[in-house]
């Protein structure tokens, strides 16, 4: 017996409705945005995105100003994409709460007795997640390269000759796509600790805690050079390379790859940093899936 | 209709449910009776998949929910009066369900106004009372017209209209042929609106039946007497088997000589006769129907989870009667 079968349904004599992914996603997109607190963290994330860059590209400015430094377009490029390492933390949040309010609130009992697939629940909200993460970050993009062009053009000196090519796209697409990665693996975290304040811990800790430690290993000598390289891998700092596009900039020689005594830690490519980046997104939601879909919800 | 056969289920140590087993059929509302805690909550839950059980099947037409291709036409569920969201409005917590099941937007309409709800449309549900959470989990309920009803103590915290209404609710929705399944603690409640009944405890199911065999199994007459004979009283009776004295505490106010008895499977009438020609006193001579309550109290006793404990003495209350 199968209450798939056509003939079923029309014996029914009424409109069967179909749990279907698109539903799923719509339900998904109409919950985003009837929920406050993704209005303000969005808004928060453009901020981010608009304030570091004018912080940084006024830096720039005066030190070009002061010590005759080249300035070139990649340097408007990159102080525009500055603000995606707060980015990462305010979408990470957004990406934990988007999963762990439904048990604080306890919708998780409907939500998940409408949609008992709870893998597609899962995607269904990762996907309207990504989106809404891709937009904000998208316009937040746009702002920063405004207030940074609006800073340093004045002082470009070297145009565009070194600039690499893919450095307008990176950080136009790329850097709103690295956002709606970390947005995701943070709701792994969510499903995975089904808490706010452990999921956000787990945020601030992988995003910013952990990275400023390992950093410190770096005093202590070649034996220890390959704490960098882990920390080199860690999604804020793949982030970082990623965004960088390559580019020897202002920007990204401020979080510069150090030869830790001798040794040179690994530092994957701008390339590699990004799947690098990927792959933790992948690995964390599939495991958070994998919580969602096998533990009880009492 | 709803099958739930052999469902086992631990949490650590504790076995919440043992060998569960019971039907709720189509066209029929089922009572679901048990003290807090005896695992009515939890079968619901393994029923709608949100509990994976460690035995057993649960079947909904013959389908486990989990792979119902439209679960909302297939169950309605209240699991949980304070499901919604606090901070969205009612209105945009129905739709976001009913977008799930490809539900259109009128028929969220349509609960609302059927639940007595449009009125606070636009409210947020963190603002409701207990009974308009409850009516909005009902309303939730009802989006997709299912096909069975699965409804945990519905009426906790509503009113008296409430109350009627969801009994009302429950009994048309089985005269339309669909399976309702309504838990309680309430014996009264379920009497009132339930066809059959399942009576849990500790996880174990005591009792399946219907309504009308229970009432007809408990309706027994008791007689209540307060005497100071109780020696001729005890001889009189001592010739009819199948009579049984229960001794009661005295309420006060009574003489010093009084003795409080309860009397079963006598004849009214006889035990008045013989009263009065044994010439035993009476100070009460009362005739008492067991209440279905009692019946169900004296059922699931032993099998509570969580019992007050008992004060050290019975207060002397009441009066002579």
């Amino acid at each position: 017996m199968s209450a798939t079968q056509p003939a079923e349904r029309h014996a029914a004599h009424r409109p069967v409705h179909t749990l279907t992914f698109a539903g799923a996603v719509r339900s998904e997109w109409c919950k985003m945005w009837s929920a406050m607190s993704t209005y303000v963290l969005l808004v928060l994330c453009v901020a981010f995105f608009a304030v570091n860059s004018l912080m940084i590209g006024w830096l720039l400015n005066f030190m070009a100003s002061q010590e005759a430094m080249p300035v070139g377009m990649e340097d408007v490029w990159t102080t525009a994409s500055t603000g995606a390492t707060d980015g990462m933390l305010i979408v990470g949040i957004l990406g934990v709460m988007v999963m762990t309010s439904e048990y604080s609130s306890q919708s998780i009992i409907t939500s998940l007795t409408v949609n008992p697939r709870r893998a597609m629940f899962m995607d269904a909200k990762a996907l309207v997640l990504a989106a809404v993460t891709f937009l904000a970050s998208f316009v937040g993009v746009l702002v920063a390269w405004g207030c940074a062009w609006l800073m340093v053009h004045g002082a470009v000196s070297t145009g565009t000759q070194a600039m690499p090519a893919a450095l307008p796209w990176v950080t136009l697409l790329g850097v709103p796509l690295a956002m709606a990665l970390t947005a995701v693996m943070a709701m792994g975290f969510g499903a995975m600790l089904r808490s706010t304040v452990g999921g956000v811990l787990c945020v601030v800790g992988l995003f910013t805690l952990l990275p400023s430690i390992l950093q410190l290993a770096q005093l202590l000598g070649d034996r220890f050079a390959w704490i960098v390289s882990v920390n080199n891998c860690l999604p804020s700092r793949a982030l970082e390379s990623f965004i960088g596009a390559g580019a020897s900039s202002f920007a990204n020689s401020m979080g510069a790859v150090m030869t830790v005594g001798s040794t040179q830690p690994f530092q994957p490519t701008w390339g590699w940093a990004g799947v690098i980046l990927l792959a933790w997104a992948v690995a964390v939601y599939a495991a958070g899936v994998a919580v969602t879909a096998k533990r009880d919800v009492k | 209709m709803i099958e739930i056969q052999g469902i086992t289920k631990t949490f650590g140590a504790n076995r919440v449910l043992d060998d569960v087993s019971f039907v709720a059929a189509n066209g029929a509302v089922t009572g679901f009776l048990g003290p807090n805690g005896a695992g009515k909550s939890t079968t619901m839950r393994v029923l709608l998949g949100l509990i994976t059980p460690d035995h057993g099947t649960a079947l909904i037409d013959g389908v486990p929910y989990t792979r119902q291709a439209s679960p909302m036409s297939s169950v309605g569920a209240v699991l949980d009066a304070k499901c919604a969201p606090r901070n969205r409005s009612a209105y945009a917590y129905l739709c976001a369900l009913a977008y799930t099941n490809n539900i259109a937007r009128g028929r969220v309409d349509e609960v609302m106004d059927l639940t007595g709800l449009a009125s606070v449309k636009k409210t947020k549900a963190g603002k409701f009372s207990l009974g308009m959470s409850q009516r909005l989990a009902i309303a939730a309920a009802l989006l997709g017209d299912p096909k069975n009803l699965v409804l945990d103590e519905p009426v906790n915290g509503l009113d008296a209209e409430g109350v009627k209404w969801v009994r009302d609710l429950c009994r048309n929705c089985a005269a339309q042929g669909r399976a309702v399944l309504l838990s309680s603690h309430l014996m009264n409640e379920v009497a009132l609106t339930a066809d059959n009944l399942v009576i849990i405890g500790e996880g174990r199911i005591l009792r399946t039946g219907t309504v009308a065999d229970f009432v007809k199994e408990h309706s027994r007459h008791l007689l209540s007497v307060v005497t100071p004979d109780a020696g001729k009283m005890h001889a009189m009776l001592a010739a009819s088997p199948t009579v049984r004295i229960t001794e009661k505490p005295v309420d006060s106010g009574y003489p010093a000589d009084a003795r409080a008895f309860e009397i079963e499977g006598a004849d009214f009438a006889a035990v008045a006769r013989g009263f009065a020609a044994h010439q035993i006193i009476a100070y009460q001579f009362v005739r008492q129907q067991v209440s279905l309550e009692q019946a169900y109290m004296e059922l699931t006793h032993g099998h509570a989870r969580y019992v007050a404990a008992q004060p050290a003495q019975q207060p002397q209350n009441g009066g002579a009667r």
